[in-house]
């Protein structure tokens, strides 16, 4: 066997660890060259250097807004499920009958567990304190990202719910 | 000499080789055409910082693409299966937490456009592909290292 030959076959693992972290170094290295001239030639509108910005801005839009008057047609079809966005303890304090409670601060704890009480084919109606809260908005993002396709925003939210039941209890 | 069974191992461990490498390249073409929309799959998956979506969506699919013609072409055969037995396992684990998660979120293993993907049926396909490369690190001559 000649001197090369049993170099290169050596069975030392610390040699083939140095081989490895060669090969591998030069197959980062061809990776970054094709990044970089991928990001500088042939990508259009796709900055490196700067931070990832989620699409909320466009996305947060995109869910269709309903009034009470259709929230009060489909709330009591099987298919929906009502979504309060709001803090637990407001939750508890008042909320619309039917209503689940899934805060958005806290969803990624809170999802876990009721996640099997909504289930992806339902539809979904995220509604919050009133048309200026952001938190259904949020919330409807959130699910969206989740998996679900079917999310509409009760934008009146529950101060728009009282104002129609004229008073009415809203606890169950 | 050659003898039959070495030239059948072989072709064997080539056609192991050229199913990683043909999957790692075709999975890669759609992220490189579409780092945008490969970047909000990485999002999705609610386990990276920002900061480092961008540059992953960037160098991830080439590193994906390299790895997968160094395999078919045969160079640094063990080290490129070993990288690739790697990253499948944190592709796996990643898909297992957002399984376990509950979220039905698109995996973007092939297609960046494609409906929700079923996330049990690509850990089912990434740990059939990890088997493959495990065999080609421990059968693969010791000399391709």
């Amino acid at each position: 066997m000649k001197k090369t030959d049993a170099k290169i076959s050596k069975p030392n693992g610390k040699y083939n660890l140095k081989k490895f972290i060669l090969q591998t170094l030069i197959i980062l290295f061809l990776t970054l060259i094709c990044g970089l001239v991928s990001a500088t030639f042939l990508i259009k509108d796709f900055s490196l250097f700067s931070a990832y910005q989620p699409p909320q801005g466009e996305d947060l839009n995109q869910f269709e807004e309903i009034d009470i008057k259709f929230l009060m047609d489909i709330l009591d079809n099987d298919m929906t499920v009502l979504i309060d966005a709001r803090d637990e303890k407001l939750y508890q304090e008042g909320h619309i009958p039917g209503a689940l409670s899934l805060p958005v601060y806290d969803f990624e704890n809170i999802f876990l567990k009721i996640k099997s009480k909504i289930p992806f084919d339902k539809t979904i109606i995220t509604y919050c304190i009133d048309k200026d809260c952001p938190d259904s908005k949020l919330l409807a993002n959130k699910l969206f990202n989740a998996g679900y396709q079917d999310i509409f925003i009760f934008k009146a939210g529950l101060k728009g719910y009282i104002k129609f039941q004229k008073g009415n209890p809203i606890i169950e | 000499m050659i003898t039959q069974k070495q030239t059948a191992t072989k072709i064997f461990l080539f056609c192991l080789r050229l199913i990683v490498g043909v999957t790692f390249i075709y999975a890669s073409i759609s992220k490189i055409a579409h780092p945008q929309a490969f970047a909000d799959s990485i999002y999705n998956y609610q386990l990276f910082p920002p900061l480092i979506i961008k540059p992953l969506s960037l160098f991830l699919p080439f590193f994906e693409m390299i790895c997968g013609l160094f395999l078919i072409c045969g160079i640094f055969k063990r080290s490129t299966a070993i990288l690739l037995c790697g990253l499948l396992g944190l592709f796996t684990i990643a898909i297992f937490i957002n399984l376990v998660r509950g979220l039905n979120i698109n995996c973007g293993c092939f297609s960046q456009f494609s409906d929700k993907n079923n996330l049990l049926i690509s850990i089912v396909e990434n740990l059939f592909l990890i088997f493959i490369t495990a065999i080609l690190i421990t059968k693969e001559s010791k000399k391709s290292f």
